[in-house]
């Protein structure tokens, strides 16, 4: 019996409304930001919701998630609340970062987020790092790196998996494979049939899947867990999925394709998948799915007058969190 | 559902786009990605897609006009839905933006005639970017160049082309009898900076004669600067009077403690000020080896960003050039300066005597928004006392 087989309505319910959820924040925020309103320009990860929300769902609270730049859906699964990422999307110091840093370089090490890298790719040894911390500290604890297949021809991506596959590393490579690598597609960067078969090479399992089935994507990372946890050593999951905005909100959707390729992902959309089986299931009628639109609608809401309300980082905090102490030797922006 | 093409934001400081032209015409069919007008920003000119399949309702804007980001532009719904609602949110939402100065091209030494008044939207051809690049430099008007490219592209060398086909001379046209030296660098940096103090200082300048004739005497075996013996004193009298040592930032005056003295040295390719750190703790011996050194490095140009700022007073000497006496223009952010005039023999009257005497202004501009009259004089004239009886 598969994992995601186990799961009660209760867990499918939840899973359900962080997938609503993680949507309806990346549409807000991308209207928002072509209204001219927040400071960080998004990088919307419609249409790759499942993902993180499969893999992050039943971690514990000291498994560590070090996301890419679109692992929204990683920060809310894990407990950051959604006023204080919208609040982050304003720049406010009430946002994960205290306004000092956008949504590529936040974390919350009391919720097992590491902070990521907007120089996408280095992330991945430093996930290898945090799980061969939790190996020396004999924990078996895990680490579930998310990256895409752009990051994926970086070398970091050749020695982080080759250094975690040697020392049997309890970390979770989630290689997002969405079609594009910005603005390049993945058949002008990539000329292997695909991702997953590179880790036979590391001495590890290699897993493709359908990354906009929530299940199949829970299931292989709850293999991956147990293998891991049990010193087993790490595995890499190709989720194929498809990016449906462009690389960033300034980044028109057809800058580099066709609108039909769009259209024919359509379909295919995680959210709408999940949905048609949960109803077909019973766990989700019309009327409880409506329900959870509004509910998420609400907490959006919220979470926006949060945002809006809330300060700004004060001038004279310019340096804190982000330089050393100042001394005499280094007096940052102040003339004489 | 109708909805409203907006502007797009294509980066983060974007804040307004001119419409350039429609790609659509009112009542056609558009699908969700096709572009549907072109946009101008300060940095390019872009396609703006359309964000769902239908029809063109209606047409905000005209080609030529400019909007803030997040204006509406255009409506696209169904071909017989309502759309009163969207067009009067529209009309409430349209705001002219803030009138700008769009970027003036700058014409290369071959001058092109500027396109007539008057010329509608740009004839839509094909043009490769680097044409686009290069024809702005050159200031080249893109519709009057024929291009030779497959289907009628314009390319680079047909802009470079038109651009160089001969002119004919314009008067008045800057001619060969001119050296142009750009304004860029330590030159343009200068420029600001004078600029900035000028505009912004309510300055004075008052003026002391000094009798530097024991000085004088004192250097033939000290073999010291005028300048050395002038920040030296003047440094012993920031001490007495803190109010000519500050910086006006913001509302607020910052009496600095420390007495950090800038120099002004002359270098062929302009000013810059090292700076004499604590001045006030050093002797005149000290003091001088300091400058020299500083000036040797600068003639160099191995003077570091940390000898370069954070001074708190600075003493600049044209007297060394010959000039008598001067209003030099104060270092922002501080709040005076201090000139030196030539040391020349001079005439006076000592004791109802005519008697020559070695004689050197001092000119010290102040900001009167922080240094009233009375002690900018009483200041300058303790820098005189202490001169006068080689005391220093």
């Amino acid at each position: 019996m598969g994992d995601s087989e186990r799961l009660t309505d209760k867990d499918l319910l939840q899973m359900y409304r962080w997938l609503v959820l993680v949507r309806a924040f990346e549409d807000r925020v991308c209207d928002l930001w072509a209204k001219a309103k927040i400071m960080e320009l998004p990088h919307g990860s419609q249409g790759q919701e499942a993902i993180a929300v499969g893999a992050c769902y039943s971690l514990r609270r000291e498994d560590q998630v070090m996301p890419s730049l679109r692992t929204r859906g990683a920060f809310f699964v894990k407990g950051i609340p959604t006023r204080v990422q919208m609040a982050g999307m304003y720049a406010k110091a009430t946002g994960p970062a205290g306004g000092k840093a956008t949504a590529h370089h936040m974390g919350d090490t009391a919720r097992g987020v590491l902070v990521g890298s907007g120089i996408v790719g280095a992330s991945i040894t430093v996930a290898a790092g945090a799980a061969l911390a939790f190996k020396l500290q004999r924990k078996d604890h895990v680490v579930v790196a998310f990256f895409g297949d752009g990051a994926a021809q970086r070398g970091d991506f050749h020695e982080g998996l080759n250094f975690a596959g040697v020392f049997k590393l309890p970390v979770i490579f989630v290689l997002e494979n969405n079609g594009y690598a910005e603005m390049t597609p993945v058949a002008k960067h990539f000329a292997g049939a695909d991702f997953a078969c590179r880790a036979q090479g590391y001495g590890f399992p290699g897993v493709r899947m359908d990354g906009n089935d929530v299940f199949a994507v829970y299931d292989a990372v709850q293999t991956a867990v147990r293998r891991a946890r049990a010193g087993e050593g790490p595995s890499l999951l190709e989720c194929v999925t498809y990016r449906m905005r462009g690389h960033s909100e300034n980044n028109p959707v057809t800058t580099c394709r066709d609108m039909g390729e769009v259209e024919a992902w359509r379909p295919k959309d995680p959210i709408l998948r999940m949905r048609a089986a949960l109803l077909k299931g019973g766990t989700l009628t019309e009327a409880l799915a409506a329900r959870v639109d509004a509910e998420v609608a609400a907490e959006i809401e919220d979470a926006l007058a949060y945002a809006q309300e809330s300060p700004s980082p004060e001038v004279s905090e310019l340096t804190k969190d982000v330089y050393a102490p100042e001394s005499r030797d280094l007096v940052v922006g102040r003339r004489s | 559902m109708a909805q409203h093409v907006c502007m797009p934001r294509l980066s983060q400081d974007m804040s307004q786009g001119r419409i350039v032209a429609w790609l659509k015409k009112e009542g056609e069919a558009v699908k969700e990605g096709e572009p549907l007008l072109s946009i101008e920003t300060d940095k390019a000119e872009v396609e703006v897609p359309a964000p769902r399949s239908g029809i063109l309702r209606r047409v905000l804007l005209a080609p030529g006009q400019d909007a803030e980001v997040g204006m509406p532009l255009a409506i696209v719904g169904d071909a017989d839905e309502p759309i009163e609602a969207l067009l009067s949110s529209a009309a409430r939402a349209v705001k002219p933006p803030v009138a700008r100065p769009r970027a003036e091209t700058v014409p290369a030494a071959s001058a092109v005639p500027a396109p007539a008044a008057g010329t509608g939207a740009p004839r839509r051809q094909p043009v490769s970017p680097a044409a686009r690049r290069v024809a702005r430099e050159l200031g080249v008007e893109l519709s009057q160049v024929s291009g030779t490219g497959p289907d009628g592209l314009v390319m680079e060398q047909d802009v470079r082309t038109y651009a160089a086909r001969p002119q004919p001379a314009s008067p008045g046209e800057a001619s060969e009898n001119v050296e142009v030296i750009p304004l860029v660098g330590l030159r343009l940096r200068i420029a600001e900076r004078m600029s900035l103090s000028r505009r912004t200082v309510a300055d004075v300048t008052t003026v002391a004669d000094v009798d530097m004739t024991e000085l004088g005497n004192l250097r033939k075996a000290s073999k010291l600067s005028y300048t050395a013996y002038v920040v030296r004193a003047t440094a012993q009298a920031l001490r007495d009077f803190p109010i000519l040592n500050a910086s006006l930032v913001d509302n607020q005056i910052l009496v600095k403690r420390d007495i950090h003295v800038g120099v002004a040295i002359a270098l062929e390719r302009g000013l810059v000020v090292p700076v004499i750190r604590s001045a006030d703790r050093k002797s005149p011996e000290e003091i001088g080896r300091e400058i020299d050194e500083l000036a040797a490095r600068g003639q160099a140009g191995q003077l570091g960003p940390a000898e370069l700022t954070g001074s708190t007073f600075t003493v600049t000497n044209s007297g060394a050039f010959g000039s008598l006496l001067f209003t030099p223009i104060i270092n922002h952010p501080e709040v005076a300066i201090l000139g030196m005039g030539k040391v020349a023999e001079t005439p006076v009257v000592r004791d109802g005597s005519i008697v020559i005497r070695k004689i050197m202004y001092l000119c010290l501009s102040y900001d009167h928004r922080v240094v009233d009259g009375a002690p900018a004089v009483q200041f300058l004239q303790a820098v005189k006392s202490r001169l006068e009886q080689g005391k220093a």
